[in-house]
């Protein structure tokens, strides 16, 4: 406890706290400008950490971090785009909830359900982070693999009017995904010679045209839905405390979901945004009224992927593991800085690990502070006119692209699936399968076939592993009932 | 009196570098070193050191623009693509020969010119601490009874082809497993009986025990692990070691070249350089224009040798049948 308190208080000193504070605001800009993501913030401030006192400089880019993870849902909610990967699903009852006039409670609940997400992540790591660490090693390819089988199983759950449009458009996703080097023998699939394509199709660009083209091109031709006008004083945005009582279920479970995830290398924050609002989904009493503005469906996935925060760390800090490209990047300042994360971080400098605890939660607090500040302010952009939001949003989105990995290729591939999503939007076919499709399609090809590798071609081997028999159980359980939903719908089309 | 000297004496140096071949007025604005690797991974860090360093000497800006991709190979082109005239340098290393030697590139490593050799980087195979092998003998004896599984960070990548190469030497066969990102939990979790990687992700665990590396492929004892004995002293050298250095486009001046050299020799004497080298648990060799060539087209018989070997140059017209 001790350790703790000085922690907080080495966190607490001037310059840890500017820098926080500024990481924080930082965070919150990157991660709700589409185009920009946190860990190109990370990545842009990294050099100025080298000069940095090892203290001041955590707590730079674990406020990044923190904020990152609750300034996506600023975009998803107002404008439909989402600014970072870990924000894709938080559009689906955010904007909703936004044409209906109630921006400011959309943000306000996705703003305390990342504070309070986070929270449990930084309880989990400061308490009982070894043994998560431990039991994060359980999950071998064969589990991950099975793990994202369920996520993939998860696409119909967005299927909103027709199931085989659903699945037309993932199919679409899983065939962009094995574009470009194949994960296992390294051999570039349908490149047609290019050296560009090799690389595949990045998730980035294709999220970003996938979102942000079609409103941009609705906005211009002037069919943008006009808004209901709505109170901009803070009493009138903020969720009240029975709003928020009344989410706590959503909340415990998808903080517990996006910690898990956050412990496992190679899955991610839009994993965990997508498995939590499937299931806050799947366990609420009208599963029908999701999609359509929801409270349930904003907390959900702001919980998880704030909760991925503390989780991703735990493997970082514990084995010098990064869970994700951001704790990557830490890993990296805090060798530079020659502090070597691994199991003995904590015992030779254990007053520096809980000097980062405390900056971590100086940042989560920091953060909803500056995040509830500045909502009177998010709610204008709906006020802006389209004549000015489009345009700026367009030049967000190509310098975004390009900035990804200095790349005109993902400007062009950018441009390319932002067609796409428009004419499938018009044709009413769902994005997010696909979407879902390409993040996940790499991650089960690649730890598929790596356990088939290991068992030498037996696929007994995903039968034998416990977790992973959990993980097909449930998958299989999943598409059961919903093939008995779909087939109970069919004999009374007026409830569909 | 005075007065009239000093103008006098910086008229004469105004005079002696106009008068200057028009060459030396290289570089007259920013370099651009291309890195291959995304920022913040081995590559990223020890190039915008060593670049950092050299600016001092160099006298402009050398600004590091992370271009990543497919194992590299996507700043590699670039590179083979840009304006050959000195501006457009890059950061390469051992994946050039592997990336041309298996054709993700259409053209061979003579498609450069090759300014300087920066640094050496080890390839540790690591066993987990409660594994039965004790010494990299101890693992080669039980290879050569049982098929081990043994990862890496990829079917073409460095650490591979080093795993392969012991192997050959050796005298004994593996399952490669292709792990990734996931190499060192899955070597702790124990889907793998070792993995091959680069020192310095493990290192933290080799000190906490909960991991040993046995043995490492590098030209000489690192300070940073000291114990750990050399591939070579075991007697299976595999004659090739995962180098970074200077590239640039095929054709760039004989002054630039000779510039970039120039300063990058003495970044290679950098006190911060060769800190971060400690702490990186890199090593800084330099070698400069006159040889660095002929040890790249070395290491890429060698490491064309252990492709040819393992069929990876041919998986792609196997593909197109």
């Amino acid at each position: 406890m001790n350790l703790l308190v000085d922690g907080l208080v080495q966190a607490l000193a001037l310059k840890p706290l500017l820098f926080a504070v500024l990481g924080s605001f930082l965070g919150i800009i990157f991660a709700a400008i589409p185009g920009l993501t946190v860990s190109m913030g990370i990545i842009l401030l990294l050099p100025f950490t080298f000069h940095m006192a090892s203290v001041t400089s955590m707590s730079l880019l674990v406020g990044v971090f923190v904020g990152g993870m609750t300034g996506g849902s600023i975009s998803s909610i107002l404008l439909n785009i989402p600014g970072n990967p870990a924000a894709i699903v938080t559009s689906l009852d955010g904007h909703p909830l936004a044409r209906k006039g109630r921006a400011g409670v959309a943000l306000g609940v996705a703003f305390f359900s990342s504070f309070l997400g986070g929270l449990f992540s930084l309880v989990c790591l400061v308490t009982i982070a070894p043994q998560l660490a431990e039991f994060a090693l359980n999950f071998g390819a064969p589990e991950l693999a099975a793990l994202v089988l369920l996520g993939l199983c998860l696409i119909c759950g967005f299927a909103q009017t027709s199931m085989s449009k659903a699945l037309i458009s993932g199919v679409l996703g899983l065939s962009f995904s094995t574009v470009g080097m194949d994960p296992i023998d390294s051999i570039p699939r349908f490149t047609f010679s290019v050296v560009q394509i090799q690389q595949g199709v990045s998730f980035l660009p294709v999220m970003i045209g996938l979102f942000a083209v079609p409103e941009i091109i609705s906005g211009m031709r002037g069919s943008a839905v006009s808004l209901p006008d709505f109170s901009t004083r803070l009493r009138d945005l903020l969720p009240s405390p029975g709003t928020l009582a009344g989410l706590w279920k959503t909340l415990a479970q998808s903080s517990l979901i996006g910690t898990t995830i956050g412990l496992l290398p190679g899955t991610g924050s839009a994993v965990a945004a997508v498995l939590s609002y499937n299931t806050a989904q799947r366990r609420s009493p009208e599963p029908e009224s999701f999609g359509k503005g929801k409270l349930e469906g904003v907390s959900a996935p702001e919980a998880a992927n704030s909760a991925m925060t503390g989780g991703a760390m735990i493997p970082m800090l514990t084995l010098g593991i990064p869970g994700d490209p951001v704790t990557a990047v830490m890993l990296g300042a805090l060798t530079i800085q020659g502090l070597a994360p691994g199991p003995l971080l904590f015992e030779s400098h254990g007053g520096f690990v809980f000097s980062i605890f405390g900056s971590f939660f100086i940042a989560l607090f920091l953060t909803i502070v500056i995040a509830l500040l500045g909502i009177r302010l998010f709610v204008q952009v709906l006020r802006v006119p389209p004549g000015l939001l489009f345009p700026s949003i367009a030049v967000f989105c190509v310098i975004g692209a390009f900035a990804l990995q200095n790349s005109f290729f993902d400007v062009f591939l950018m441009i390319g699936f932002g067609l796409l999503g428009y004419f499938m939007q018009k044709f009413d076919y769902p994005i997010m399968p696909l979407l879902l499709a390409i993040i996940l399609g790499p991650v089960f090809e690649k730890n598929a076939r790596m356990s088939l590798i290991l068992s030498d071609g037996d696929p007994g081997i995903f039968f034998r592993k416990p977790i992973s028999l959990v993980f097909l159980t449930l998958a299989l359980l999943y598409l059961i009932s919903v093939f008995l939903k779909r087939t109970s719908l069919f004999r009374k089309p007026d409830t569909a | 009196m005075k007065k009239y000297l000093l103008v006098f004496a910086l008229a004469f140096v105004v005079a002696a570098v106009s008068v200057a071949p028009v060459s030396a007025a290289y570089p007259t604005k920013p370099v651009e070193m291309t890195i291959t690797f995304k920022a913040g991974g081995a590559a990223d860090i020890s190039g915008r050191t060593v670049a950092k360093a050299a600016e001092k000497v160099f006298g402009q800006p050398i600004v590091a623009v992370n271009r990543p991709g497919a194992g590299g190979t996507i700043g590699f082109a670039y590179v083979k693509t840009a304006p050959a005239d000195g501006y457009k340098i890059g950061w390469l290393s051992a994946s050039i020969l592997t990336g041309t030697t298996m054709g993700k590139l259409p053209y061979d490593y003579r498609a450069w010119d090759y300014v300087s050799r920066l640094v050496f980087e080890g390839t540790a195979i690591v066993v987990r601490a409660d594994s039965p092998y004790k010494s990299l003998p101890d693992l080669v004896k039980a290879a050569k009874s049982k098929t081990l599984k043994i990862g890496s960070a990829g079917a073409g990548s460095f650490t591979r082809l080093t795993a392969s190469a012991l192997a050959q030497k050796a005298g004994f066969k593996f399952r490669h497993i292709p792990l990734g990102k996931r190499r060192v939990p899955s070597l702790l979790g124990g889907e793998v009986d070792a993995i091959s990687v680069h020192p310095p992700e493990v290192l933290a665990l080799h000190k906490a025990g909960k991991v040993r590396m046995l043995a490492v492929s590098f030209p000489k004892r690192h300070p940073a692990y000291p114990k750990v004995p050399l591939f070579s002293e075991h007697g299976w050298d595999v004659g090739f070691y995962q180098f970074r250095g200077l590239h640039v486009p095929k054709g760039t001046p004989k002054e630039a070249v000779q510039a970039l050299h120039k300063a990058f020799a003495a970044a290679a004497k950098d006190p911060k350089v060769l800190a971060t080298a400690e702490k990186r648990g890199f090593l800084v060799s330099y070698m400069g224009p006159d040889k660095f060539p002929a040890f790249v087209a070395k290491q890429n018989a060698l490491i064309k040798a252990v492709v040819v070997s393992l069929g990876l140059d041919k998986k792609k017209k196997k593909m197109k049948k």
